[in-house]
């Protein structure tokens, strides 16, 4: 079959997404999932909506939905895109904003997915090396290039760039693309859409799968100079105009609009995230400062790979990524208080 | 825009689906209106979709089973085909967008009729490829005219059967010769999104070559979104030789298909009784209209689908602006170069009445 296989399918080396065992019934840590339903008002919703009209297409310009995430962010409907979950955002964006032989930049350590993707449209790019804190040296995002692409707090870190950072690598990149990943912005972070009216390059990508406990349904969205989300629905309109469930398009609404519901759950994740840190450092960890749902955590003593087997005996799932750098480090997602709870005692039991 | 964005993407012109009934209504300021334009299933999805929805609820702060392990094995069983044989997809779109990214480079040659679903040219335009379009001959594929179009740069084939917006369907004979006549080295995308609708004995039996012939590389697309009655939902699925099915699972994301979707449409798939009623309703209503159409005189396209292209003997654009007005929503064809054609969903008793009655109507102003 490898003759038949396109130039590009050759160099992919697919992302792997964190396992689902259905050996037994685990703790999952290990996808960064919200441990909380979504608002009551969101199950509404979707009971209200799962109905015989199920058998009609989706509205393929999500107008309604686009309207109320506009006004959430203080924005217009044309600033506004909507899709099945921010990876499929990322997908578009790389063939609309990028050019094959034009190199763009990000970190070394990040979200795989901007690999696969730079792979996949055959985008050139130069990884810039996180420094020995795990952070984005943002002095070398200034170097010549034709686009950027971040996320904010990085994944897997968790580590946090200031707004004035974010500013300042705007600045010296007015003429490029400058895409940044807001998907774990929503525990602690400040969102850079207050930038958006004075950087017509930036574009913002969000997902409602995190903060707001809809991983299940893929919904994300993008925030953008209108001509940036023009260029996007052109994309996307000569692959697929329905790309967004009706179930998806009735609910995403509430979980926006109950403000109330959302600022709770995550307070409770943020809490809960520091507790963990906290308990965790006293072990002896070391803890990255992290402003997302998870930990990035490394032992001293204890390597990363054996503790992530003998959480796995014990029924808890966490994340292990064999990547130089980070080989010795863990992805612990913030579960519920009970679960964390149980996930600090074992930890404690497997130190002797 | 300062932005630099790719030429192939400025070039394309994008494909426009079928307006939302609400926005019909507002338009027109119309109080009831019958869509017969998206070839959506009048009867709706199996009511045991809908409750495997609400029972999928309490995981929905879940990602889905990024392998659908469950509708996979249900398929599996359904069909004999192995798990590792099927691909899901956020509708057969978004498995026909795969195909294209996994196997076509720049410069490679696609073949698909001239006119069949416009998704297949705005593909290969997007891949940096180039189209061959097959006119049709008597509203039918032209097989043996696809099979000679092919040169050394040919990757992909695509056929509708039944195609859409004709309605008619290759027989089998005929499928099976052309599939043998295929070298190997080019793939087949054979799109059976009517399959469930196409009762017709003659109907090619392709699921049996691909397994008996595994090293032949097709793919074969079919949908949830028609007689299963679940469009809302975005769920397609693919069947081909694990080889082919594993190379597109590269390219796939890993969460493309929702939690809901996949609980659905398992359900929706063990309904056999619900398939049974919506095909029953769709063949009256088929001989119904296909009647109507013969007294009213107006030339149609025999149809082994859920919808019938007809000619109305005048401006598609014009008389599909009648209809409007007297509430009944139909796909004109114009973009399809059918200028004087409209494509009519085969809708419930009621609403055939209906859409006769505004033909009628329309015909006379």
């Amino acid at each position: 079959m490898s003759i038949f296989w396109s130039e590009i399918a050759k160099q992919i080396t697919p992302y792997v997404p964190g396992e689902q065992p259905r050996d037994k019934k685990y703790i999952k840590l290990n996808t960064n999932e919200n441990p909380y339903p979504p608002s009551p008002e969101v199950i509404k919703a979707i009971r209200k909506a799962a109905n015989e009209d199920l058998r009609l297409y989706p509205d393929p310009d999500c107008n309604e939905l686009r309207c109320v995430i506009a006004e959430y962010f203080t924005l217009s409907k044309d600033q506004v895109f909507i899709g099945n979950g921010s990876d499929e955002i990322l997908a578009f964006s790389f063939p609309a904003f990028f050019n094959p032989k034009k190199p763009i930049l990000f970190p070394d350590i990040t979200y795989s997915f901007y690999t696969v993707y730079a792979k996949l449209f055959h985008i050139d790019y130069h990884l810039i090396p996180l420094d020995h804190e795990f952070s984005i040296p943002v002095d070398q995002l200034t170097k010549k290039n034709f686009g950027i692409i971040f996320p904010n707090p990085n994944a897997p870190t968790g580590k946090y760039l200031p707004i004035e950072k974010i500013k300042h690598v705007l600045e010296k990149n007015k003429e490029v693309m400058v895409i940044i990943d807001e998907a774990y912005i929503d525990f602690g972070g400040k969102s850079a859409v207050s930038l958006l009216s004075q950087y017509p390059n930036l574009l913002i990508i969000q997902t409602l799968s995190k903060s707001r406990s809809l991983a299940g349904l893929r919904l994300g969205f993008a925030l953008g100079h209108k001509d940036l989300i023009e260029g996007l629905n052109r994309v996307k309109n000569s692959f697929n105009s329905y790309t967004i469930d009706r179930l998806a398009l009735a609910c995403a609404k509430e979980a926006i609009k109950d403000t109330t519901y959302f600022n709770n759950i995550r307070n409770k994740i943020i809490t809960t995230r520091e507790q963990t840190a906290n308990q965790l450092i006293d072990f002896g960890f070391k803890v990255i400062d992290s402003k997302a749902n998870f930990l990035f955590i490394t032992h001293p003593v204890h390597p990363a790979e054996k503790l992530f087997s003998q959480l796995k005996e014990w029924g808890i799932l966490v994340r292990y990524f064999k990547t130089p750098r980070i080989d010795n480090y863990l992805r612990v997602t913030i579960g519920s208080d009970e679960q964390m709870d149980t996930f600090l005692t074992t930890v404690q039991k497997l130190l002797p | 825009m300062k932005i630099p964005v790719q030429q192939n993407i400025l070039n394309l012109t994008p494909y426009t689906p079928g307006k939302p009934i609400s926005e019909v209504q507002r338009e027109l300021n119309l109080e009831e209106v019958t869509k017969l334009a998206s070839n959506e299933n009048p009867c709706g999805p199996s009511p045991k979709a809908i409750q495997a929805i609400h029972k999928a609820l309490s995981e929905i702060h879940r990602y889905p089973d990024g392998s659908g392990f469950y509708l996979k094995n249900s398929l599996g069983k359904k069909l004999a085909i192995a798990q590792d044989q099927i691909i899901l997809g956020n509708g057969t779109n978004e498995i026909l967008e795969i195909a294209v990214r996994t196997f076509l480079s720049p410069g490679e040659e696609t073949i698909s009729g001239q006119p069949a679903f416009i998704i297949y040219q705005l593909l290969t335009q997007s891949a940096n490829g180039i189209n061959i379009p097959i006119p049709l001959q008597e509203h039918t594929h032209n097989l043996s005219a696809m099979a000679e179009a092919i040169t050394s740069k040919t990757k992909i084939i695509f056929i509708a059967n039944p195609n859409n917006p004709t309605g008619t369907m290759i027989k089998q004979g005929e499928m099976m010769e052309f599939l043998q006549k295929v070298p190997s080295n080019i793939l087949v995308v054979m799109d059976e999104a009517y399959y469930e609708y196409a009762i017709d004995e003659q109907y090619p039996d392709v699921l049996s070559f691909i397994k008996n012939n595994p090293s032949k590389p097709i793919l074969l697309l079919r949908t949830f979104s028609k007689a299963y009655g679940l469009a809302g939902l975005r769920i397609g699925y693919g069947l081909g030789s694990p080889d082919l099915i594993s190379l597109m699972n590269r390219v796939r994301q890993p969460f493309n298909v929702n939690s809901l979707a996949l609980a659905a449409a398992q359900a929706a798939l063990e309904d056999a009784g619900h398939l049974e009623k919506s095909r029953k309703l769709n063949q009256s209503g088929y001989q119904f209209l296909c009647q109507e159409f013969k007294r009213m005189k107006l030339f149609y396209v025999p149809s082994c689908t859920n919808f019938i292209l007809v000619d109305v003997g005048q401006k598609a654009k014009e008389f599909n602006e009648k209809l409007l007005r007297l509430g009944i929503v139909v796909r004109p064809m114009g973009g399809y170069g059918l200028t004087t054609y409209v494509r009519i969903t085969i809708g419930l008793e009621e609403e055939n009445k209906k859409l006769v009655q505004a033909i009628n109507t329309a015909i006379k102003q």
